[in-house]
């Protein structure tokens, strides 16, 4: 998804480079060199913002200032320096995050298309991933609109997994948030667990990673 | 000025015209007191007869009479001479005299051959008395002149006027008074206090104002000699004591303001010595740290150069680069970040508390970055880096710039030496109230004699940025350093995976 992008940058290389790599990313990529101008902008143009702290014209932490003033626009802010108090000044003027110099592409690009994730927009109660959807009110699982039938082990894991699509969640956090602790349970019975909702799900249960180290995480998979 | 030169200064300037002062004021009361006391006996004598003798025989009145003053040179003195001399007041009776009349001096008086005259303190005085007119003029050829400046006293409406006199032969004082009346020939009256014998000697009261202030300043000189003394022993021990760093105490005995300024000397010292030697030290250890660091700079800098060089030649020529070369290339462009860093985090601790800045932060965000920071390096070594936080923010306390380079020291260690294909995963995990952050690979990992040398390892020893040891340097001496200035704890094992696990452990904020 493509979105209009500020950068405020003053050095022409680092300027250069991170355009192009919010270019080549497909956003809507804008360039500003100083902190006078950044100033005269209208935040609320904007889908995020990437500033960087030490500018001519005006500092950093003044331009991001006066954009908190018009605009909850997300602002990643750009610094050399390895001063604390600057970045917690940062984030207590309303800074989304920080990336420190240097950084590669793709750690800024993470970190863009973090903050520019939306939430899923879904019903209340209902989560929904590719061809997964998970009713909570109603205790349902779905996949391909085929009603599936899972026990409430199964069930709590699969929602566990739909809450947070992507991210990995530890085996210790399930076992001890989704198993019964009536029933004696360790990480081998949430194995077993795990691979019976995998066959329910058929095709969507390859979407369930196993994470060396972790635990397991409801992953993009082939199809979606 | 020297304390001694400044107290007798002053002392001289401020005894000595005070004493002179009192002097000369005293002599000044005395002698408007004499002349009082002549200028009431004249009026006394005159009311008391003198003025009807003078009026009956005016060119002949004086006292005393011609012929008692002859009656110096052997004549007697008859009674009639009812006059006396007036009072001094500073002259004590030599006898009592109970026929004392009014008027007649408490002083003693001797009638003999020589005449009446009084005897005072082993002089003698007399008296001389002339009638004048208003005019200044007397009837009595006998008469001195009436002298200019009482005159002009009198002339002025004052009712008496004193003056001493000293004419090298005699000297006494002389008094002018205005009678009541005003008129006839005993209108005015001088009165001539005749003093025999050597002048008062002035002087010598000067002189003893003179010698008591002297004396005073002996005195202050005398009693400042030991506290100067104390002073210079106390300066030169001072500086004895700074000549050798503060080392040498400040030496003073005694129990008194100075021995209370030796002994803050000392405190003082002590302070400036604990703060010199912290400073040394502090710089001592920084300067080796940069020492080293600007050596360990260039040697990736070197592989970096020798890498882009080739890259250059190879394009130059459309030959491809190898992709291993690429992947350490980058390795080293990280790495040289990294060691920039640390050496920031390491000046940071070295500066103890000031440095550390303490505010709550995000774990999970912090833990996002260390993976964003990372990723590319896992990518391109085919490291598989994973991680996991739960899905609440889990808050601490401290300074998230040392945290967040401890963190990436941990995970980079674990993609450092590991192998293609390998993994590293960073694991967050909440645990009442505390957080436990784990980071696991399955790379080399450690011996159990490499684990214990870690866990003593300070990143300022020599060993902990050796570039290259068997596996781990200065990156995790940071991290266990940064933990323990936040309370945290941070424990290396063997993981179970075979390779290194490294955990922090520590008390999270609790948000109401």
């Amino acid at each position: 998804m493509a979105f209009r992008i500020l950068l405020v940058e003053d050095d022409e290389k680092l300027g250069l480079q991170v355009l192009e790599q919010l270019r080549e990313a497909g956003h809507d990529a804008a360039w500003l060199r100083d902190g006078a101008s950044a100033l005269r902008i209208e935040p609320r143009d904007y889908g995020l913002m990437v500033l960087d702290l030490m500018l001519p014209g005006a500092h950093g932490l003044d331009v991001l200032k006066h954009w908190r003033s018009k605009s909850d626009s997300p602002v990643l802010v750009l610094s050399a320096k390895t001063d604390t108090a600057i970045k917690v000044r940062a984030l207590e003027l309303g800074a989304d995050d920080y990336l420190t110099k240097p950084f590669w592409p793709a750690e800024l690009l993470a970190r863009v298309t973090a903050r520019l994730r939306r939430p899923v927009l879904a019903r209340e109660g209902v989560l929904e991933t590719g061809t997964i959807r998970v009713d909570l009110n109603a205790r349902r699982a779905l996949v391909e609109e085929r009603e599936i039938d899972l026990t409430r082990v199964e069930f709590d894991l699969l929602s566990s997994f739909a809450r947070r699509p992507g991210a990995a969640i530890a085996r210790s956090w399930l076992v001890e948030h989704v198993l019964d602790p009536e029933r004696e349970g360790g990480e081998r019975t949430l194995d077993v667990h795990v691979s019976r909702l995998r066959k329910k799900l058929g095709a969507a249960g390859a979407r369930i990673e196993t994470v060396w180290g972790v635990g397991y995480r409801l992953g993009a998979g082939g199809g979606a | 000025m020297k304390l001694r030169t400044r107290l007798a200064l002053t002392l001289a300037l401020t005894s000595l015209p005070l004493s002179l002062g009192l002097v000369a004021l005293h002599q000044r009361v005395e002698s408007h007191a004499t002349e009082r006391s002549l200028a009431e006996f004249a009026r006394n004598r005159m009311d008391g007869g003198g003025r009807e003798q003078c009026e009956a025989d005016p060119q002949r009145f004086q006292e005393p009479p011609l012929w008692l003053g002859r009656g110096r040179n052997g004549e007697p003195v008859g009674p009639g001479s009812g006059a006396a001399r007036p009072p001094r007041p500073d002259e004590t009776p030599e006898g009592a005299r109970p026929e004392g009349t009014e008027g007649r001096p408490p002083g003693g008086e001797t009638r003999g051959p020589r005449g009446r005259q009084f005897a005072f303190r082993g002089s003698e005085v007399r008296f001389e008395l002339f009638a004048f007119r208003p005019d200044f003029k007397s009837d009595n050829p006998r008469a001195p002149a009436f002298p200019a400046e009482l005159q002009a006293g009198l002339e002025n409406g004052e009712a008496f006027v004193g003056s001493g006199f000293d004419d090298g032969v005699q000297h006494g004082t002389l008094v002018g008074v205005r009678m009541p009346w005003n008129e006839g020939p005993a209108a005015l009256v001088l009165l001539k206090r005749i003093e025999s014998g050597p002048p008062e000697q002035v002087w010598t009261l000067y002189g003893g104002a003179l010698a008591l202030s002297l004396s005073i300043l002996a005195v202050a000189l005398l009693t400042m000699g030991p506290i100067v003394r104390r002073v210079r022993t106390l300066t030169g021990s001072v500086r004895r004591s700074a000549e050798s760093g503060y080392e040498e105490p400040v030496a003073d005995e005694g129990a008194d303001e100075i021995s209370e300024l030796a002994q803050a000397f000392n405190s003082a010292g002590g302070t400036v010595r604990e703060k010199l030697s912290t400073l040394e030290r502090r710089e001592r250890a920084l300067r080796t740290f940069v020492e080293n660091t600007t050596h360990d700079v260039m040697l990736p800098l070197t592989v970096l150069q020798g890498h882009l060089a080739n890259f250059d030649k190879r394009s130059e020529k459309n030959e491809p680069v190898a992709r291993e070369r690429v992947r350490e290339s980058l390795e080293e462009a990280y790495y040289l970040g990294a060691l920039v860093h640390n050496l920031a985090v390491a000046a940071k601790l070295e500066a103890g508390e000031p440095g550390f800045v303490r505010h709550p932060f995000s774990l999970n965000q912090l833990i996002e970055r260390v993976i964003g920071r990372l990723e590319p390096i896992a990518r391109s070594k085919e490291i598989e880096l994973v991680h996991a936080v739960p899905e609440a923010e889990l808050f601490v306390s401290g300074d998230v710039t040392l945290f967040e380079q401890a963190l990436s020291n941990v995970v980079h260690n674990a993609l450092r030496y590991n192998k293609q294909g390998g993994h590293a995963a960073v694991l967050l995990e909440e645990h009442g109230q505390e957080f436990k952050l784990r980071v696991v690979d399955d790379g080399p990992g450690a011996s159990d004699e490499e684990l214990a040398r870690l866990t003593e390892r300070s990143f300022r020893s020599e060993a902990a940025r050796v570039r290259h040891p068997t596996g781990l340097g200065l990156g995790l001496s940071i991290a266990k350093d940064v933990s323990e200035r936040h309370g945290f704890t941070c424990t290396l094992k063997r993981s179970e995976h075979g390779g290194l696990e490294v955990e922090f452990r520590g008390p999270r904020l609790v948000r109401a």
